[in-house]
Formats: structure tokens, C-alpha cells, sequence
């Protein structure tokens, strides 16, 4: 069973002492004996929201990237330049009883403790392992101390759909930049299932003959006013897919492209009841429309899974990204 | 006039098969439900079928497209390695479903498929892949076949008309070249996919890109460094209900034509100039090429066959062979089979290669081990009692998939012991989740038309001739197979085939 996650156990909570960490950990080990395996993916270091509960995210990755997890979660009310640390192992266990183990450190910051990090990542990430450092909620090209460990880091993966649109058109450019340490956007991936469901309409042949009358594309997604990062990365690819040209703004949510033939309205708009895509057409035919109801549901970590797997630059997620830095308003 | 979908990209990898059309002849078979049903489940989980596909049941049995629904979830929730069944993936499959009731050779249920495949198909952008997947006895491939063709159901002007035919392929070389000529006559070799699914198991996948994607272990998988090679197909199970097919079969037609020379193929093949079919399997023919059929003497001084006796198999009591139910009084039927081959290559000659496989061994596992040579001058003998032991190079293929070099180190003390230490690489530990089935990659590979992974016309016909030689051999020496309990590794003549040469087995 996939899903069979055995707990080592967790040490308790103490003011950073490398040393002392260490020994909790081996501590653990020791404690179950034979039969454990380390896990040896690569070293992951997951920057989590202030009171977000990482622990499903974890475990459920895990599952995927057996993987020595660096967990690093501001706290405002940690006295300034702090960290508090524990490590804990989480085990899934295979089908032969053998238990792949995984061992993750959390260390909660208080203001300013930032700078202590660099050094924390360098002393704990396993040596030639690779070494990922995943952003969710904040821009990883934001935070000084991920900068200082750039070079160091094999992946930074960022995620356009939780950041100002402003930090969205960021990330895209940094990963849009086939050199030095890669950069990936989640929300490429959180995306999938709305481009399959999309793609998947028009394997039929009445309906692929109507993509040369597209005349309207609507994108209700996210609940702020602004245009939601996500909504644009989806227009991206429709247009890098489907080759529109020549942007033109017509309202700070509105766009006009050209495609052959003809013309394409775009238009972001917040997702009230549920995050919805409509297509409109110029041959009086039936709208399309798609909802965030129909949509496949995946694990809380298979998008950061495929992320993580991907060896290479996308081209098919780079050409989005470029399409949507088109669509972008210019301010 | 049809339009490809601008939005499918195929540069995004295995993101999804193309729209496709899949009939399986033996819809109402164990392959079907253990198998196929459950692998099309899985990735369809993954998001890897296009929604637009169908799966089409032919089969004997009366069944409504309902019925078969049901059937096929069944078998779904009892042996997918995923659970338990989601059920939005799986309306998304049933909705494809269909079932057609007919008899192979008969010409009723044809103009049926036809009808049903010409509506689905019309419905789609692109007609997308057509396959035929013959999960029947093989006498059964002949008849579908030629109905195919009556029926203008395939041929050879689609090359998205495909045909996936299961194994045995043949009986023996002349039966394999016509069932060849048979298939060629309606598709085009480029169409025709026969599945070994040992070669869609990671290991196996993955012994190329070790092979081939690291620099430092190519160099030395030579003569000049190897000593020999073992790979053993090892099966705890009997025959159970299989004795109609394998009282015909025997371990030389059920294992050695495919299994175990498909993987000495990989094993010992040269460097493709692409990483596609043809080339991949240019370099694997080359391999049986460069082995010698057996001539009788040869076959009894490097050939070891056996047959299992009543005994214990992982601590249960089982039956002899004999007493199979279906197996004839004073059958012959090996079960058991070692034989030494040599590769007659630059890179390979003389080296051995010692291969086995048989029924009621004492665990179910396969792997590969590669045996390199003690260094010329054993600097260390006269300060250590401990025996010298030569690095070995293990690829595991079941149950687990690992990867592991055995090499001498100097234990802790004060004492000089030499003692044998192990670097494992596990696809669990590095790459957590449970491999996908074999199947999954096969049909999926089959789905986007790349058949690196499966046999071509002549590797089936060189390997045939290698084991007709065996089985004439045997024949003609009027020998019969030796005996050995259940549980053991077959019998004791075995162990002299490495043992003449100062070997042994490597137990896996």
C-alpha cells in the first residue's frame, strides 16, 4: 500500500543546536533498529506560511521523493533571530515490511533569523544529493537567504498561483532563462488537469474545426480582483498553443489577440462560485465551458511531484510562460 | 477532411496517449482482468489515456456492455496495484466500455466491431490509434487475423493500426515464421507489437541507460573484466491451472525463448547509435546472432534440465510436478532449465553465461548478476583467512528493483579481515513510490506507436533457433529431465555447470 506511513517518532522542540539535532535524529534511528532504509531522493527544503500545518504536504511527499525534508516556517512570535528546531522520521513502509525512511528537520524562524538559514542548509542537505528548495506561498526570488544558496541548489521551484501577479511575471522570467539554477513554476504543473480536460474537448472532430472560429475566452479564477497568476499562465498556453499574436489591451483585464482569421477576446475575471473557463465562437455554435468541479482531484503533492521529476526545461511550459508574459499588463 | 488537435502536444512526453480504439480479443480472459484492465485503470489515474478512449471486450461470453463494466471493475478493485478504485477515474474508463459477444474464428462479431469502431472513431478529431490486443490462446491468432483483414478492420496503409500479440509467439521457429508470414500478410512489421512484459520492468528499462548513461561501469562490461554472468528467472508457484499450456511449453518455450534471452540481449548488446526501436533492436539481434545453436553434444554437456518432485515451497507442502492436475503420467515436460551460453563477439567471446529459470524454486526472483575477475595478483591473501571474493555487479528485477556492487573492504579492529560490503541503489529508497506495472508502459508505448520495448520478427525467429536446437538435441539423446524436490534450486547436475569452471551459482 502506498499510503502505509509509519512514524519514527519526533524529538522535542529545542533552540537550534546543530549538534543536538544531530543526535535526536540518530537517537530515532537507533530506536527502530533493523529493517530501515534511508531514503535518498534528494534534500528538500520546503519554506512553509506562518500557522500552516506542513505535516500532509510532507508526508504525502515523501511518498514520491523519499527525501531528507528541510522544513523552514517563520513564527512572528519567536523572540527576533531565533530558531526553535526538531527533527521527526516518517516511514512508508513496503509491501516486503521494509521501511524507507525520511527524515525531516523543522526549524521555526522568528524575525531576522534569516541569515542563519544559508548556514543550516549547507551543514544539513545530504552531500551529493540533489537539493531543492520549494516556495508555495512566497516568491523564492523574494527572500535574501535563498539567494545566498542559489548556486548551491539544483531546482528553486516558485509558485506563480500564490504570488502578487507582479512576483508571478518574476517567476516566469527567471524560468524562462534556460542558465544557471533552474527555476520551475508549481502552478505549470496545478495546472494539468484544466489543460487535459481542455485538450481532451477537442479530440473530437465537430469540436477541433471550431478552434479557427474561437472568438472569446473567458478565465474566472482565484478570488481577488486582480488578474490571478494561474488564469494568465492557462491563457499562456492556449495562446503559445494555439499561436495568438499581437496582444493588445483593451481594460487592465481585458486583451486582444489575433489569430488566424480573426480575433480573440480574452478576459480575466475572479472566480466567484468556482474557478470556470468559457470559450466563445464567431460560427453561432454553443459556448464551451469548463469548471474547477469537473476536474480530476490529485494527491496534495503529485503537481510538486511532476515538478520535481522534470529533468529538463518544458518547452511546453516555457512557450506558456512567455505567452503570458505577453498577456501581462505592462505595469 | 480531419484536424489534428493543436492543443495535444506530443512534446510534452508521456502527458497523455493519443485518442485511441482498444479491442482486446479475451476480454473475458485472466490476462484481461489481471492485467490489461487494471494497467489501462492505472493510467488512466495518472492522467495519461486521453479521455476520448475506448476499450472494446470481444470475447465468447455473454456479456452486456454492462456486464462487462462491472466485470471489468471488479477485476480492477481486486488486482490494480492502486487502492482503493477511485470511482470518477473509473467512470471516466467505463465510459468507453463496450462489449462485443462473438467467437474468434467466426465471422459474427466482425461486422459488429467494424460498425462500432467506424461511430467511435467518426466522432474524433483524428481517429486516433486502433489496437488490437490478442490476449487469447495463441491458436486463436491465426483466425482473428485473417477476419481482421475480411473485414477491413486493419491493414497495412494505417500505421495507427496496431496489433499487440502476447506470448508464446510460436511453438517453435517453423510454427513462429508463419504465424510472422500470417501477421504480415495484413500489417506491416512497423504495426505489429510482440509484448515480453519483463522488458517493460524498470530494471530491465533502466539496465541501458546504466549501461550506457554512466561513464565508468561501459568500459569494464567486457572480457577483459568480467568473469561471467548469471541471470536466473526463479519461481516459487507451480503450474496451478496452466498444465494444458505448459505440458507443451516447458521452461525452454515458456522462458528461455523470451524472458531469459530478451535479458541477456540487454545484457550484452553494443551501444545503439539512437535510442529508438530500430536501432535498439538492430544491436540486440546482433547479440543472437553471435550465439551458436547446440549440437546434441554440446546441448548435454552445457544444458541441465529438470523436473520437480513433491517437496516444500515456502513452508508449504506442494505436489511433484507429476501430480499436477492436467499433467500426463510419465510426462517429460522440464520445469527446470540451466544452460551456459557463449556470445561470439569481440566484446564477449568466452566469457560464460550461465542462465536459468524453473517452476517451484525456493523464492519467486529474477536478476542479473555480472561476476567481474579477481585482480591478477591477490595482495592481501597472506594477511587474511577470509576467502577472496570477486565484485559483483547485481541487477535485481523482482520482487524489488535494485541495483547492487558487491566489493571488498577491510572490516574495523586490528585485525586485516577482508570482508564483502554491498552499495545498493533501490528504486524505493530513490524514487519512492511503487514502479508502474510492466503493462502500463507496454501499452502505453504500444498506444504512442514506439516499439523499442518489444520484439521484432527476426529476434523472435534467432531465439527460436536457439532453443529448437536444445529441444532437437534432447530429443535426439532420447534423455529424459533430471529430478528435484520443490524448494531447492533444481537439480544437483545444475550446480556443475558453473561448478566445472570453479563457479557456483549466486543464490538471489
Amino acid at each position: 500500500m502506498d499510503r502505509a506511513l509509519v512514524s519514527l517518532g519526533q524529538t522535542k522542540p529545542h533552540p537550534l543546536d546543530l549538534q543536538q539535532l544531530r543526535s535526536d535524529l540518530s537517537a530515532l534511528w537507533r530506536e527502530e533498529g533493523k529493517g530501515v532504509l534511508r531514503a535518498c531522493h534528494a534534500t528538500l527544503v520546503l519554506v512553509v506560511s506562518p500557522g500552516e500545518d506542513p505535516d500532509p504536504l510532507i508526508e504525502d511527499l515523501v511518498l514520491t521523493h523519499p527525501s531528507r525534508v528541510l522544513c523552514i516556517q517563520p513564527d512572528p512570535k519567536l523572540p527576533p533571530r531565533d530558531i526553535v528546531s526538531w527533527a521527526s522520521c516518517c516511514c512508508m513502509k513496503r509491501s516486503s515490511g521494509m521501511l524507507v525512511c525520511s527524515e525531516t528537520l523543522r526549524f521555526v524562524t522568528g524575525e531576522g533569523a534569516d541569515e542563519r538559514l544559508p548556514s543550516i542548509v549547507r551543514s544539513l542537505a545530504v552531500g551529493g544529493l540533489p537539493l531543492v528548495v520549494i516556495c508555495r506561498e512566497t516568491s523564492p526570488l523574494h527572500l535574501s537567504w535563498i539567494d545566498a544558496i542559489r548556486e548551491e541548489a539544483d531546482m528553486i521551484v516558485g509558485r506563480s498561483g500564490g504570488l502578487e501577479l507582479g512576483e508571478a511575471l518574476e517567476l516566469w522570467r527567471e524560468s524562462t532563462q534556460a542558465r544557471g539554477t533552474r527555476v520551475e513554476d508549481l502552478t505549470w504543473d496545478e495546472l494539468r488537469p484544466w489543460r487535459s480536460v481542455i485538450q481532451s474537448r477537442f479530440d473530437r472532430a465537430r469540436d477541433v474545426s471550431r478552434l479557427s472560429a474561437l472568438s472569446e475566452v473567458t478565465l474566472e479564477m482565484g478570488q481577488r480582483s486582480s488578474i490571478a497568476p494561474a488564469a494568465l499562465l492557462l491563457a499562456g498556453w492556449l495562446g503559445s498553443r494555439l499561436q495568438w499574436t499581437r496582444p493588445e489591451r483593451l481594460a487592465p483585464n481585458r486583451v486582444r489577440v489575433k489569430r488566424s482569421g480573426g480575433e480573440i477576446l480574452i478576459e480575466f475575471q475572479p472566480g466567484l462560485v468556482a474557478d470556470t473557463v468559457r470559450f466563445g465562437f464567431e460560427d453561432g455554435g454553443e459556448p464551451m465551458r469548463w469548471t474547477s468541479k469537473e476536474l480530476r482531484t490529485e494527491s496534495p503533492s503529485g503537481p510538486l511531484s511532476r515538478t520535481l521529476h522534470r529533468h529538463a526545461f518544458n518547452p511546453v511550459a516555457v512557450g506558456a510562460q512567455k505567452m503570458a508574459l505577453e498577456l501581462a499588463p505592462k505595469s | 477532411m480531419t484536424r489534428e488537435n493543436p492543443l495535444r502536444d506530443p512534446s510534452e512526453g508521456l502527458e497523455s496517449a493519443p485518442p485511441a480504439s482498444i479491442v482486446i480479443f479475451g476480454a473475458s480472459g485472466d490476462l484481461t482482468r489481471r492485467k490489461l484492465i487494471p494497467a489501462l485503470y492505472n493510467l488512466a489515474e495518472d492522467g495519461l489515456l486521453s479521455t476520448s478512449t475506448s476499450i472494446i471486450g470481444f470475447a465468447r461470453r455473454d456479456w452486456t456492455d454492462a456486464g462487462f463494466r462491472d466485470a471489468m471493475r471488479d477485476a480492477i478493485a481486486e488486482f490494480s496495484r492502486r487502492q482503493p478504485l477511485d470511482e470518477n477515474v473509473f467512470a471516466g474508463l467505463a465510459k468507453g466500455m463496450r462489449y462485443i459477444q462473438g467467437d474468434f474464428d467466426q465471422p459474427d462479431g466482425y461486422p459488429k466491431l467494424a460498425q462500432l469502431l467506424q461511430s467511435i472513431e467518426k466522432d474524433r478529431s483524428d481517429p486516433g490509434v486502433r489496437l488490437f490486443y490478442f490476449a487469447t490462446p495463441p491458436a486463436s491468432y491465426e483466425p482473428i487475423v485473417k477476419r481482421l483483414a475480411e473485414h477491413r478492420l486493419a491493414d497495412r496503409a494505417h500505421p495507427a493500426v496496431r496489433v499487440v500479440v502476447e506470448k508464446p509467439f510460436g511453438h517453435d521457429l517453423e510454427s513462429a515464421k508463419h504465424l510472422n508470414a500470417v501477421l504480415a500478410e495484413v500489417f506491416e512489421e512497423s504495426q505489429i507489437f510482440r509484448i515480453d512484459h519483463y522488458l517493460g520492468k524498470e530494471t530491465v528499462q533502466n539496465l541501458l541507460v546504466f549501461r550506457l548513461d554512466n561513464g565508468f561501469f561501459e568500459p569494464l562490461l567486457n572480457r577483459a573484466y568480467v568473469s561471467h554472468v548469471q541471470i536466473t528467472v526463479a519461481e516459487a508457484e507451480g503450474i496451478g491451472t496452466r498444465a494444458g499450456y505448459y505440458e507443451n511449453a516447458g521452461v525452454s518455450r515458456d522462458m528461455l525463448q523470451n524472458h531469459l534471452l530478451q535479458l541477456l540481449s540487454m545484457v550484452c548488446m553494443e551501444p545503439p547509435v539512437q535510442f529508438e526501436a530500430k536501432s535498439v533492436r538492430d544491436e540486440k539481434v546482433k547479440v543472437l546472432q553471435a550465439i551458436r545453436p547446440f549440437t546434441v553434444q554440446e546441448a548435454m554437456q552445457h544444458a541441465v534440465r529438470g523436473q520437480y518432485t513433491s517437496g516444500i515451497v515456502e513452508g508449504n507442502a506442494v505436489p511433484g510436478y507429476l501430480k499436477e492436475e492436467g499433467v500426463a503420467p510419465g510426462s517429460t515436460t522440464e520445469t527446470f532449465l540451466a544452460v551456459r551460453f557463449e556470445v561470439n563477439t569481440w566484446r564477449w567471446a568466452s566469457v560464460p553465461f550461465f542462465l536459468r529459470s524453473g517452476k517451484r524454486l525456493p523464492k519467486r526472483a529474477s536478476e542479473i548478476d555480472i561476476v567481474f575477475k579477481r585482480p591478477p595478483y591477490e595482495l592481501f591473501r597472506q594477511r587474511t583467512a577470509s576467502r577472496p571474493a570477486p565484485n559483483v555487479l547485481r541487477l535485481r528485477i523482482q520482487p524489488e528493483e535494485r541495483i547492487s556492487l558487491s566489493f571488498e573492504a577491510k572490516a574495523p579492529g586490528q585485525a586485516f579481515h577482508i570482508e564483502e560490503v554491498r552499495m545498493d541503489f533501490s528504486y524505493t529508497t530513490s524514487f519512492g513510490r511503487e514502479s508502474p506495472e510492466a503493462y502500463e508502459r507496454l501499452l502505453l508505448d504500444a498506444l504512442h506507436g514506439d516499439s523499442t520495448l518489444f520484439s521484432r520478427e527476426d529476434e523472435v525467429r534467432l531465439s527460436w533457433r536457439i532453443v529448437d536446437s536444445l529441444i532437437q538435441a534432447w530429443a535426439e539423446a532420447g534423455t529424459k529431465p533430471s529430478l528435484y524436490p520443490a524448494g531447492t534450486w533444481g537439480p544437483p547436475e545444475a550446480d556443475q555447470l558453473p561448478g566445472r569452471e570453479g563457479r557456483r551459482w549466486i543464490a538471489p
